[in-house]
């Protein structure tokens, strides 16, 4: 161990201090063990990714006094790489003895490296032949700068450190389906949504083969809980443990199957309250995450809903909202995005969701060379798609609030409703029904909804949905608003009668008189009539 | 410390972030005595201290409402005063993940800006972690420290004025990862090597608008030793989701029908009236659609279909990302 090499900045010893402040539950080796993460030493009884020549992965759990087989790049022992930093690369010579070289694991691939720039150019650069690789070979690394090419037949492996994103990466290329296709960056998304942090209480249901409860534990940093709702009757979070998680982050994934999320409801717990800090068998371990839930000081929920088919993303959300606390976010993520809309438009029908959101990541990777950057040629299609919301609460004893709320039921996705009623007819024009809507008397009126998600309008007024705002009225300024009238030409037809049964709700329901349309639109109807 | 715990209710001198739609929201400084008006009505702060974050908070003369949100680096973003160009959600969201923070990293950032990143980083790597951030424009760095202290992050952040580009940061042999959002990033990034903790690996993000930047940055990344030198660009796309009546030809011929009776009506109309076109087109054309629209009614309504659109515009830049990695030096152990 090159310890001595450590700094002595002032920072740093107070953030160790800091660590050592916390109590350990487990033994003293456990600091040094901290002191070892902060520096990124290959540790035993760990997972460590052995990158090989080849490029390809090797995960080995790495165990003391063992040999290490890399195939036909030929085997190591253990012990030589035990206690070194990562970072380095290792070169096997005679035999199975190794000795540490400068990384070389990034600079095959990289071609961004102006080393490597010449040899792009001119491809017959690069060949090296037979002789020169075996005298290369013979004379080891030392020295060398066509690294580039002498890689890919040397005996050098690298042991890489599994982090957030080299484990997803691993997944992501070896198995996607495990993880639900999920990209690093949608998933980035979700941890920035669901706002994890230290010092928090986190729901996850996660069929990602644990990758999101990975993410979640290692920006819990070992403080705070996350609970893990499964499937079956033992959870499946196989990732986590490529993770090398410490004892102590690992105390922070408390799991509970839905079997007993369920069942404790008709259990009152509260009799083992007073257990919860003592450190309990599995049995009470469970006990005691149940008491936690049952007190609702689950703080927050992320919830992964990749779901097979099996649930919907609903069924989970009825059953865990109740355990939400007021502001936090709830995140659901799916591969099919179908999913995720059918879930929104419940969530916009129900009272406890602020402003329900689809949104889809798009990451594109640059080959980056001096008068040839370009995006890649290949590229993931999708990473799937997230839907985030705010839950809110509705507080009952603010008097003018629950009549409000009567009245402007979602006026929460104001904006969504706008959009998602407004788009829909939004060049429509009809010729409202006298009967329904004595206001609207002058004929072929064509009525646009206001479809500028610009103006703030937090009340809903008859913009809003008729359906879940019949009574609403209409606020100050909000307007009829004229719009783009080219796009729904084809669907004139329905939606013509649509609009007019909804304005005519809406008309009934506001009293107020939408404005009349401007004449281009007229124009466009006496088009239909030709 | 409201950005990194929360609370559950709302008490005096907590940062609330009021929301009253997706494109309007503020933050209010709890005060007992502060009544916060908008043209909803009037808040008063003394009603909205007591109840729990996410409260739908009713205005005094109940016309309107709001909702009383926890603050989050997130909602930040959104309502923050730009001093500068920021970050958002997507870009920030994978250059935490890229760089590997989490709780106890030590980071450097440059310049601070508008200190949108710096509270999503000091979120992350709380409790025991730490963000060095420099800016060289002074009047920015004052404002961002007072936001830091205000927002209980001064001990997880450091800010300083200083130009890094020409003076360095004054950091050797410390930080994990190191961010720089600057108009030339390959002058600052010899000091950022220096600033890497050399026993171990590093990574470096370059935030740049412009490619020739970025061309530049991958340069400068190369010649200081940095590997595995790459780019990103990465996007939000949001999909409006709504609900679409399906209709079948039986509807449109059903709707043709009903025009043709309508216009039947009408040119008998006509010939019993003399009035003037216009008038008559208007109340014929009402009367009879309201026959066939309340025809219609009695059928069976379509049925609907959840979908979902992107926007007509969206975001189609913010900059690129160009990332590096930082070898540990490599000291003689044979």
């Amino acid at each position: 161990m090159t310890t001595s090499e450590d700094s002595t900045i002032v920072l740093v010893q107070e953030a160790v201090s800091d660590k050592n402040k916390t109590p350990f539950k487990k033994n003293v080796t456990k600091v040094n063990s901290e002191q070892d993460e902060e520096d990124e030493l290959i540790r035993e009884n760990e997972y460590v990714f052995i990158q090989m020549p080849s490029g390809n992965i090797k995960v080995v759990k790495l165990q003391k006094d063992t040999t290490v087989s890399l195939g036909k790049f030929g085997t190591f022992h253990s012990n030589d790489i035990i206690g070194r930093h990562f970072g380095h690369s290792y070169e096997i010579y005679e035999g199975d003895k190794v000795k540490v070289i400068r990384n070389i694991a990034y600079t095959k691939v990289d071609e961004t490296d102006a080393n490597n720039r010449d040899i792009m150019d001119d491809p017959s650069k690069q060949k090296l032949s037979y002789t020169d690789i075996e005298k290369l070979k013979k004379e080891g690394m030392e020295g060398q700068k066509s690294i580039f090419i002498y890689s890919r037949f040397s005996r050098i492996f690298t042991p890489l450190k599994p982090t957030l994103y080299s484990v997803w990466e691993y997944f992501f290329r070896k198995n996607p389906g495990k993880i639900r296709e999920m990209r690093i960056d949608t998933l980035s998304q979700i941890l920035s949504l669901a706002n994890v942090h230290a010092n928090l209480k986190i729901l996850v249901v996660d069929d990602t083969q644990g990758l999101v409860i990975s993410g979640v534990m290692e920006r819990l940093g070992g403080y705070g809980i996350v609970l893990g709702i499964h499937d079956n009757e033992n959870h499946n979070y196989d990732i986590v443990r490529y993770m090398n998680f410490s004892t102590k982050a690992n105390d922070s994934l408390r799991v509970l199957s839905w079997q007993q999320v369920l069942e404790k409801d008709e259990v009152p717990f509260n009799e083992v309250d007073e257990t919860t800090l003592s450190e309990n068998d599995r049995k009470g371990y469970n006990r005691r995450k149940a008491v936690y839930n049952k007190l609702k000081e689950t703080k927050q929920l992320l919830l992964n809903g990749e779901f097979d088919g099996q649930y919907q993303p609903e069924s989970i959300l009825e059953t865990l909202v109740q355990y939400v606390a007021g502001s936090r976010p709830i995140v659901i993520y799916h591969i099919n995005k179908e999913v995720l809309v059918n879930t929104c438009v419940q969530m916009r029908l129900a009272k406890h969701y602020l402003n329900p959101q689809i949104t889809e990541s798009w990451l594109r990777d640059y080959q980056v060379l001096p008068g040839r950057t370009h995006p890649e040629m290949s590229t993931t299609g999708g990473g799937g798609y997230i839907l985030s919301t705010t839950r809110i609460i509705i507080d009952q004893s603010l008097p003018s609030s629950s009549t409000f709320t009567n009245n402007t039921n979602d006026t929460n996705d104001n904006d969504n409703n706008n959009e998602a009623e407004g788009n829909n007819i939004k060049v429509e024009k009809t010729k409202i029904d006298t009967t329904t809507n004595n206001h609207n008397s002058s004929s072929n009126v064509i009525i646009e909804k206001n479809i500028n998600t610009g103006d703030p309008r937090p009340f809903s007024g008859p913009a809003q949905a008729p359906r879940t705002n019949p009574q609403g009225t209409l606020p100050e300024g909000k307007q009829a608003a004229p719009s783009n009238r080219t796009s729904a030409v084809g669907n004139n037809i329905p939606n013509t009668r649509n609009f007019a049964r909804r304005q005519s709700k809406h008309a009934q329901g506001s009293g107020k008189m939408l404005s009349p349309h401007p004449p281009p639109c007229a124009s466009h109807e006496a088009d239909r009539k030709d | 410390m409201s950005f990194i715990g929360y609370k559950k209710f709302v008490e005096e001198g907590d940062l609330v972030v009021a929301y009253l739609s997706r494109e309007n929201m503020t933050t209010l400084i709890m005060d007992s005595k502060a009544t916060y008006n908008n043209k909803f009505g009037t808040f008063k702060h003394k009603e909205m201290i007591g109840k729990q974050y996410g409260t739908k908070m009713p205005s005094h003369n109940g016309k309107g409402f709001m909702y009383l949100l926890h603050p989050t680096p997130e909602l930040w973003t959104q309502v923050l005063p730009h001093r500068t160009q920021i970050l958002y959600l997507a870009d920030i969201s994978f250059i935490t993940a890229y760089l590997d923070l989490k709780p106890g990293s030590i980071v450097l950032e440059s310049g601070t800006g508008s200190g949108s990143i710096s509270h999503s980083f000091a979120r992350t790597i709380a409790p025991h972690g730490h963000l060095y951030t420099f800016e060289y424009h002074e009047e920015r760095a004052k404002i961002a420290r007072q936001e830091f202290k205000d927002h209980g992050l001064s001990d997880l952040i450091t800010i300083e004025c200083r130009d890094v580009c020409k003076n360095g940061f004054g950091i050797t042999n410390k930080v994990h990862a190191v961010f720089l959002d600057l108009p030339a990033p390959w002058e600052a990034i010899p000091a950022a090597k220096e600033a890497f903790k050399r026993t171990r690996m590093g990574k470096i993000c370059c935030f740049s608008p412009c490619i020739e930047q970025v061309q530049k940055t991958c340069t400068s990344l190369n010649e200081n030793g940095f590997v595995e030198i790459k780019m990103f660009e990465c996007l939000l796309r949001y999909h409006e989701v709504k609900t679409i009546p399906i209709y079948t030809v039986t509807d449109a011929v059903a709707s043709i029908k009903t025009q043709q009776a309508k216009k039947r009506k009408h040119k008998e109309q006509e010939d019993d009236n003399e009035i003037s076109d216009e008038l008559i087109i208007a109340s014929s054309s009402n009367d009879s659609s309201g026959v066939s629209s309340n025809s219609k009614v009695k059928q069976a309504p379509p049925p609907n279909l959840y979908v979902s659109k992107t926007p007509t515009e969206t975001k189609g830049h913010t900059s690129y990302m160009t990332f590096a990695t930082y070898l540990p030096v490599l000291y003689d152990e044979q």
